[in-house]
């Protein structure tokens, strides 16, 4: 049988065009030829159902409803045969309840837009999203715990524990996997994937950091770089690995974390795995380690839902130093101030640091 | 052929009862297949989205006349094929644009990662991804969104032989990829 034949015929079934005797010529060929049969059942596969493609949808059509309404609004009274409800006339008061349905999804609709998939802290079957100033703890079917940090999206397979345990993370999460060796445990970012091997760690991957960083409390995971087929990491307790751009190219560092919190031996124990600058935000504190006033600012927006504005560029360049926790922003920026030269102006959720 | 029976009680619903949630649900239904099938074209996924939602709307507003229509999912991808070259010749300024001018970008093809799965889905995507144009327009409509050779050539305004070529072409072209990514092998 030659090749050509052989898609061809692949070609009639999949557009079922085949007749009856194509077809049987093609399960012949699939019986002689195990590969391809492989080939045939790849092309196969049912895709997974899109959960986030039909509230697109949905959105659209809410949007396209409001069109149609404004086009019906701006020929009502005349005798249109193009109207909606052609016995419109006594129906007055359903096209006013029609109307105001549609202006509350438009505007859900368009409050969802500008928040840019950063949706109201909901389960969307299997997605959780916070917004800033919002934290989300979590558990998988599975028994895992996770903590969601503000402005981030977290995401978990359909068929998740059936033979894996997927999860997919926009923005920062802390992980206590429960230990299953049988259902791989797969943490999937932007810039890398992580596996779990029986452990705790904390992953940083904000869309809008440079740098995406993976902290391991306890156990052992693996990561494998996006951007480098093939090319595995592993990490042990207390270390941590931030992958960030440099003139162009993708680099991988691995830091000790902070020696003075970690005993001596692998395993730290919870109460002080949180207290390290990577993980304080679990319980609500803000450890700041030599950081840029550029980094904290970026904390701050998550943290307190604000925009954050430099007015000269050489303060983003200020080192600070210190642990918050129940302090509100007024508080912080007034503690910092007296540290390193600035001033701040707070408008609503803009915030502007001036000389 | 994905529930065309579904489809004709659809049909008939908008066309004579003016069904809004028959309407939505035809919307929502094919949503997917033809934003991607109009970005194909228009190269820019915002401008899918409102011929889409044009197209839709001619729908909507042909009233009683719909159920004239012998193939509706065949239609509406007319409809919007033309109004994206439309879109398009309005975009480069030309006077004729057909299918054969839409150039494909250079899609940069996403690393596979280790585990069974997920390697699959991205590696047959990747394979699909570096088709050309046409071979990948036919493989799409015919695979994914369903239809048979002569509504895809309908929608192509391309011949039914030369359609069958095109999906010979991308299954072959999908193979060989998958042959050197190691998936399958090849009897000698």
């Amino acid at each position: 049988m030659l090749d050509g034949r052989f898609y061809i015929l692949i070609s009639r079934k999949l557009s079922s065009e085949a007749t009856d005797a194509e077809l049987n010529e093609l399960n012949a060929s699939l019986d002689a030829d195990p590969e391809k049969r492989k080939f045939l059942e790849f092309l196969l596969r049912p895709k997974e159902d899109n959960v986030a493609m039909n509230t697109k949808a949905a959105q659209a059509f809410a949007l396209q409803q409001l069109k149609i309404h404004l086009h019906n609004e701006a020929h009502s009274g005349k005798k249109d045969s193009t109207d909606i409800n052609p016995s419109n006339r006594g129906r007055g008061n359903n096209l006013r309840k029609t109307w105001l349905s549609i202006i509350v999804v438009v505007a859900f609709s368009l409050s969802a837009y500008f928040f840019r998939g950063y949706l109201f802290p909901l389960k969307l079957g299997e997605e959780v999203a916070t917004l800033k100033g919002v934290k989300s703890k979590l558990q998988l079917p599975d028994g895992t715990t996770v903590w969601v940090n503000s402005d981030s999206k977290i995401r978990y397979a359909n068929d998740f524990g059936k033979a894996r345990r997927d999860v997919w993370l926009e923005g920062e999460a802390y992980f206590d996997v429960k230990h299953d060796s049988k259902h791989p445990f797969v943490v999937h970012t932007a810039k890398m994937d992580i596996t779990d091997l029986g452990t705790v760690f904390n992953i940083k991957c904000y869309p809008d950091d440079s740098t995406t960083e993976a902290t391991l409390i306890r156990g052992k995971i693996d990561v494998s770089l996006l951007t480098r087929k093939g090319e595995h990491i592993t990490l042990s307790p207390n270390e941590k690995l931030s992958i960030y751009l440099e003139r162009g190219q993708m680099k991988s560092r691995i830091t000790k974390l902070n020696e003075l919190i970690s005993k001596p031996g692998n395993n730290m124990p919870d109460s002080e795995a949180l207290l390290i600058p990577e993980t304080a935000w679990v319980n609500n504190k803000m450890i700041f380690d030599d950081n840029t006033f550029e980094d904290i600012a970026k904390t701050l927006e998550r943290r307190f839902d604000i925009d954050v504005e430099f007015q000269q560029s050489d303060l983003k360049g200020y080192h600070f130093t210190g642990t918050f926790e129940d302090e509100d922003l007024k508080q912080i920026l007034n503690i910092l101030k007296v540290t390193k030269p600035f001033d701040y102006e707070l408008n609503g959720k803009t915030l502007i640091i001036k000389e | 052929m994905q529930h065309f029976d579904d489809i004709e009680k659809i049909q008939y619903a908008i066309a004579y009862n003016r069904d809004e949630e028959a309407y939505r649900s035809l919307f929502i239904s094919m949503y997917k297949s033809a934003i991607h099938f109009a970005s194909i074209i228009t190269k820019n996924e915002e401008a899918a989205e409102e011929l889409y939602a044009d197209t839709m709307i001619k729908i909507w507003y042909m009233g009683d006349k719909l159920v004239e229509i012998k193939n509706l999912k065949t239609f509406i991808f007319v409809v919007l094929r033309n109004a994206s070259l439309n879109h398009l010749k309005k975009e480069k300024k030309s006077s004729y644009i057909s299918i054969d001018d839409i150039e494909i970008n250079n899609i940069e093809e996403k690393s596979v990662d280790e585990f069974a799965y997920y390697q699959l889905e991205q590696l047959l995507e990747n394979a699909v991804n570096t088709l050309p144009v046409k071979c990948l327009m036919v493989y799409k409509l015919i695979k994914n969104d369903g239809f048979s050779y002569k509504q895809t050539a309908e929608i192509l305004s391309l011949s039914v032989n030369t359609i069958e070529g095109h999906m010979q072409n991308a299954l072959q072209k999908i193979a060989a990829y998958l042959e050197r990514a190691g998936m399958i092998n090849k009897k000698r």
